[in-house]
């Protein structure tokens, strides 16, 4: 009987002591599973982490690039003009194409070089394979325009794929950005094109609000001298400029050109007596002006038209 | 007992040892949870500390932010836009190799973001700029982030320019007035080409070939009396400067010459009048269309031979002829006579020919032979009376083949009637070939022999024998000569006869004459000259037959085109006579024509052998069966001999009363083109160029390599000849006896065009021959010159972006050996001074606006001589720059890593 309980503890020790190595085999495996899934996860997570910080550093980025390849792109286009002698052709539609490939019709431009928004999404695309993930941008567009007359704002407009190479995620994100770049001291295509190159006037914003106070009108003279630009919502945009549209626009700019100079500079565009506002001098409008009577012992040669008497706040010589 | 005690102490030990296990695991995994709930606590607080920190730097405003290093770095300037990020403004001051200023910005802004026991660095491109907190780095995070623009020790941003020439004050050019070819005789008028409406007449000449004295008037004012030298294809260049004040600036001016000398002298026989005026405009009038010829005016006898040409495809033409007149009149184009009269009643004349009549028969203009070329022009109206016939000088050896076949008839192979003579033959279309040949061997005689000077050989193949009469300058013995043979006789030994002539000629002629030997023929040849059929020629050193020179030749075939036969398969007659043509040619320069009597059509290899020993000769072969024809054929010959010989002279002598025609100068052929070159363009300005004298007749003239060529002419002092023949680096540009061997009655042309696109950048020989006739040259003068018109770029396109544009002062040096000082922009009032000279061009190369300078400079030194070409004075040259500053460049992205590390 003795030997019968012995044999019976016995046993039950054997069991617990089973159960207890089972069990702690079990609950290591399971622990060592688990944590098997979470270092996966956990690398998972670093993944998308990488990707998503990534995609947030190039649409940072991605202002930045559109705005030194904007910049180059519109000091391009004055080149194009400078060569070609002609306004861009398609724009703003080539705009696309300089921004892109640097290049207008297929005619390169030197200034854009390795320096356009293409150059910048190959530079992304290349620091994504160091990475181990494609990048693809597709259907970009991009679109100058105006919000005020004297800054242009370029958007790009598009979508960028990001994928994992392992597949272990993808990113699809619309792009749409925007930047803007300030006119100060670019050249007014109107005067280089019309001129034939002779004549050229960088947009320089005049300060002068009061132009005539009184009998004075010292200030008028030296707006009108300088060629200065002010904002007129009768004239063309610097935009519309590059192609030639002389219509007038709610962001246009506009100055006076300098006759006397022009006289002498490119004689065969000389007009006696047309407005010296530039888009009408310098288009092939007609329109009924007169010689500005506080100017006409300074700057006899500066003539008006009816819309402007008021805005230069003149009077035709009686 | 004992076991049980025993039992209870192993009960015990197992008991220790299953609890000693289970606290092993126990705590063990507690160990490991505890573990792993740590590290995951502290690495995700220090990956967020380091991208909130990269999130700030990137997001905050420099200007943003409240430090004082930051607001220290803007009063200093080391901040270029307010508006850049944290991050920006790090990348700039590394960039810029400013990495202490870089350093302590950082650490001012981050050195209380961080709790203590942590350490922080922040790179960039894998430079470490700034690092701090404990070394021992447990747990390491780093965050990154790109940034485009910006590379290290590389400008951030830049400048571009573009130079221009703002205006050209006393930009010197140049208007002509042509007196091309021969003009004559009388009082003379022309138009001076556009002179600028602002143009400031700088100086004045006249350069003529003149028959007499003259005077000259400017816009109807006496300017001066002028006495030339008399020599032939010469000009001389007078200064006419002292009359500059008789020209006007807007207008074509009127130049007038009134000879002192005799009408017969009044010519001018090749010149110009050149005007230098300086002004600003940039380009001048240029015809990218349309083209009107203006004729001078003549008023006395119209004696004109000049030239226009087409610069481009003539598509179409007209003519207004205003002119008055007693006399016979023409106008010829080319070639074709497109007006002639008889003379009028009613002097004063006005005709218009538009261009369907001069395209239509009979003057059928080919305006694709016209295109691109100068063409001659020749108007005439005086008594032709009054023409100067000069000698001739034409030695003729006239070769007839009396061999046995001439018994024919001149229609076919019949035999042919005899019984007419040289009155009536003609008549008779099946007249015995001997009779009807004499008749025009005397005819042709006749002709040539009128004109003192020339001679004639007839050489007469009979029996077997080469005859021939050494009387030439004897008409009547020549033709008594002719008379004496009747009937025909023996074989056909072509090169025998051409062999009997190349000795007389060789005897007796010399180069001052021309020479021509006259084939005349009905068959291919059957024989070969003597002794070179079985030994070696002696004139050409092999033997000359391949079996037909023998007796038993094809002589031996009575059928005509058995004979035809043999002489195809055994053609060594024919290349004897070949060798003997091409010798006489090679030797003597003998023009040979051949002439083929009768049927000679039914043998074809007859045909081929006449029409390629003409070719050999330069002259031309003709053949027909109809006795018409062929006298049609001996008068061609006669006369064209007559029109390559004869000298007959530009100028027409007038003695005794004569009424003047007058030619009036608002006559013009007008011409409508497709030009080939594209008119001045955008950003260019027109020069005009002229050569230095040509030295010989092939001269090589340099063209720089950054001019584009508008137009171009050569011009030639023919005198009293004709210019005949240019060439540009061996190609033809002009060849007068394309249009007429005859050139009396065609232009002769001043000025010559020549395709902008056959002159090449660098040296181009260009060849000038004047002559009389196309084989009679008489050199060319050494008064030629090469005169064009050029396209030159007064602009740059922006230059590459640079660190910077200040411009400098610039001295410039000029062809004339004069330096031009000028600063750049004309704002510029530094003390930078660049050099564009032929000792030294220095330029800041960091400097966009230097640049551009640098690179209009060099576009306007056409030689690179380091001197500029335009002829520009001091002060007259206003260059300006425009540029645009603050243009970004596209480096990187660069990477900015922040590691955080406990």
């Amino acid at each position: 009987m003795a030997i019968t309980i012995k044999k019976n503890k016995k046993a039950a020790f054997f069991t617990i002591i089973s159960i207890v190595l089972v069990t702690s085999l079990i609950f290591f495996y399971t622990s060592s599973q688990k944590y098997s899934l979470e270092e996966q996860s956990k690398v998972i997570e670093i993944r998308i982490l990488t990707m998503d910080s990534f995609i947030e550093d190039i649409e940072h980025d991605i202002e930045r690039g559109l705005y030194i390849s904007s910049m180059r792109s519109l000091i391009g286009m004055a080149e194009f003009m400078t060569k070609n002698g002609s306004f861009i052709p398609g724009f703003p539609a080539s705009f696309n194409e300089i921004m892109l490939n640097g290049t207008i019709k297929g005619s390169i431009i030197n200034i854009t070089e390795n320096a356009t928004f293409g150059n910048w999404t190959k530079k992304i695309v290349d620091i994504g394979k160091k990475l181990n993930i494609d990048v693809e941008f597709s259907d970009l567009y991009l679109t100058p325009f105006h919000e005020d007359p004297w800054n242009v704002k370029v958007n790009v407009f598009g979508r960028i794929n990001l994928t994992d190479r392992k597949e272990v995620a993808s990113w699809c994100r619309d792009l749409n950005v925007t930047t803007t770049i300030n006119i100060i001291d670019f050249e007014d295509p109107i005067y280089t094109v019309t001129s034939a190159g002779k004549l050229i006037n960088k947009v320089i914003k005049s300060n002068i609000t009061d132009f005539v106070s009184g009998n004075d009108a010292s200030n008028l003279i030296t707006h009108a001298n300088n060629s200065w630009y002010i904002a007129s919502n009768f004239s063309p945009s610097f935009l519309m400029r590059f192609a030639g549209n002389l219509s007038p626009s709610p962001h246009g700019i506009e100055s006076v050109v300098n006759v006397d100079n022009l006289q002498i500079i490119a004689p065969e565009i000389y007009k006696a007596s047309s407005s010296s506002i530039d888009y009408i001098y310098l288009g092939n409008s007609s329109i009924s002006n007169c010689k500005v009577n506080e100017t006409k012992t300074n700057i006899s040669w500066f003539r008006l038209d009816n819309n402007h008497l008021n805005i230069y706040e003149a009077n035709c010589e009686s | 007992m004992h076991g049980d005690l025993l039992m209870g102490i192993k009960k015990g030990f197992l008991f220790s040892v299953d609890a000693l296990i289970a606290s092993i695991i126990i705590i063990s995994s507690m160990l490991i949870f505890s573990n792993m709930y740590i590290e995951e606590s502290e690495s995700t607080h220090i990956s967020l500390l380091s991208n909130d920190m990269l999130g700030i730097m990137s997001e905050m405003k420099i200007s943003e932010i409240n430090n004082s290093y930051a607001a220290y770095l803007i009063s200093q300037g080391e901040v270029s836009n307010l508006n850049n990020t944290i991050i920006e403004q790090i990348g700039e001051l590394w960039a810029l190799n400013k990495t202490e200023l870089c350093r302590n910005l950082i650490r001012n802004i981050t050195f209380d973001l961080f709790p203590p026991g942590f350490g922080y660095s922040v790179a960039l491109g894998n430079e470490e700029i700034y690092s701090c907190g404990p070394a021992k780095k447990r747990e390491l995070i780093a965050s990154r982030k790109m940034i485009s623009g910006y590379g290290k020790d590389k400008p951030i941003k830049g400048t571009s320019s573009r130079a221009y020439l703002k205006s050209i004050k006393e930009k010197k050019n140049y208007a002509y007035a042509y007196f091309g070819g021969f003009v004559g005789q009388g009082s003379l008028f022309r138009q001076l080409e556009y002179i600028s409406a602002d143009a400031v007449i700088l100086s004045s000449f006249i350069e003529f070939d003149s028959g007499t004295d003259f005077d000259l008037y400017i816009n109807n004012n006496f300017c001066k009396s002028f006495t030339p030298e008399q020599s032939n294809m010469s000009s001389i260049r007078w200064n006419i400067s002292s009359c500059n004040g008789l020209f006007t600036a807007g207008i074509k001016n009127n130049i007038s010459i009134e000879f002192t000398g005799t009408l017969s002298d009044s010519y001018i026989a090749g010149g110009y009048v050149i005007v230098k005026y300086a002004t600003k405009e940039f380009q001048e009038e240029f015809a990218n269309s349309t083209l009107k010829y203006y004729f001078p005016g003549i008023d006395g006898v119209s004696n004109l031979y000049s030239s226009f040409h087409v610069p481009g495809i003539l598509s179409s033409m007209n003519v207004h002829l205003h002119f008055n007149s007693e006399y016979a009149s023409y106008l010829t184009i080319g070639s074709r006579t497109v007006f002639q009269n008889n003379g009028s009643a009613a002097p004063e004349q006005i005709v218009n020919i538009d261009n369907t009549t001069l395209t239509s028969a009979p003057i059928s203009l080919d305006y694709t032979k016209l295109s691109q070329k100068t063409v001659p022009i020749r108007f005439a109206s005086y008594n032709i009376s009054n023409e100067t016939i000069l000698v001739g000088n034409a030695d003729i050896i006239l070769i007839t083949d009396f061999s046995g076949s001439m018994k024919k008839a001149v229609d076919d192979w019949t035999q042919g009637n005899l019984g007419s003579d040289c009155n009536n033959y003609v008549g008779d279309p099946h007249v015995r070939r001997t009779l009807a040949v004499k008749c025009l061997d005397k005819e042709l005689v006749d002709i040539v022999m009128n004109y003192s000077g020339n001679r004639i050989w007839p050489i007469f193949l009979h029996d077997d024998e080469v005859k021939y009469l050494d009387d030439p300058e004897d008409s009547t013995a020549i033709n008594n000569y002719i008379d004496t043979y009747v009937n025909g006789k023996g074989k056909t030994c072509i090169a025998c006869a051409i062999n009997q002539g190349y000795d007389i000629l060789n005897t007796y002629s010399d180069a001052s004459r021309k020479k021509f030997i006259i084939l005349m023929t009905d068959g291919s040849p059957t024989h070969c000259g003597q002794g070179s059929c079985t030994s070696n020629s002696v004139i050409y050193g092999v033997k000359q037959c391949e079996g037909l020179c023998d007796f038993t030749g094809a002589c031996d075939i009575t059928n005509i085109p058995g004979q035809c036969t043999e002489c195809i398969n055994n053609p060594g007659a024919t290349n004897n006579a070949y060798y003997s043509a091409q010798r006489a040619f090679d030797d003597l320069d003998t023009i040979i024509y051949t002439i083929g009597f009768g049927p000679v059509d039914d043998c074809t290899f007859a045909n081929d052998t006449l029409y390629n020993i003409s070719r050999i000769g330069n002259g031309s072969y003709q053949h027909s069966k109809n006795i018409s024809k062929l006298r049609e054929i001996y008068k061609n010959i006669s006369h064209e001999i007559l029109s390559n010989t004869n000298q007959v002279s530009q100028t027409v002598t007038v003695v005794g009363n004569y009424t003047n025609s007058i030619l009036y100068p608002d006559s013009y052929v007008e011409m409508f083109f497709t030009p080939l070159v594209k008119e001045p363009e955008f950003g260019e300005i027109t020069y005009t160029f002229e050569t230095d004298k040509f030295s010989s007749c092939i001269d090589t003239v340099n063209i720089p390599s950054k001019v584009r060529i508008l137009d171009a002419k050569v011009v030639s002092y023919s005198g009293p000849h004709w210019t005949m023949n240019v060439t540009v680096n061996g190609q033809e540009v002009f060849l007068l006896q394309n249009y007429s061997y005859n050139f009396f009655k065609l232009g002769d042309p001043f000025s010559i065009y020549i395709p902008p696109a056959l002159l090449q950048p660098g040296n181009n020989d260009i060849g000038i021959l004047t002559g009389d006739t196309p084989i009679n040259k008489t050199g060319c003068s050494l008064n030629n010159s090469l005169i064009y018109s050029a396209a030159i770029k007064f602009g740059t396109a922006y230059s590459s972006v640079l660190p910077k544009a200040e411009g400098c002062i610039w001295t410039i040096e000029t062809e004339d050996l004069d330096f031009i000082s000028a600063a750049v922009p004309s704002s510029y009032s530094g003390t930078s001074y660049c050099n564009y000279t032929s000792s030294e061009i220095s330029f800041d190369t960091e400097d966009s606006i230097d640049q551009a300078v640098q690179e209009l400079l060099s576009n306007l030194d056409f030689d690179d001589n380091g001197k500029i070409d335009i002829d520009i004075d001091e002060f007259d040259l206003a260059i300006e720059a425009l540029w645009v500053s603050q243009i970004p460049y596209l480096w990187g992205p660069s990477i900015v890593e922040v590691r955080v590390w406990q």
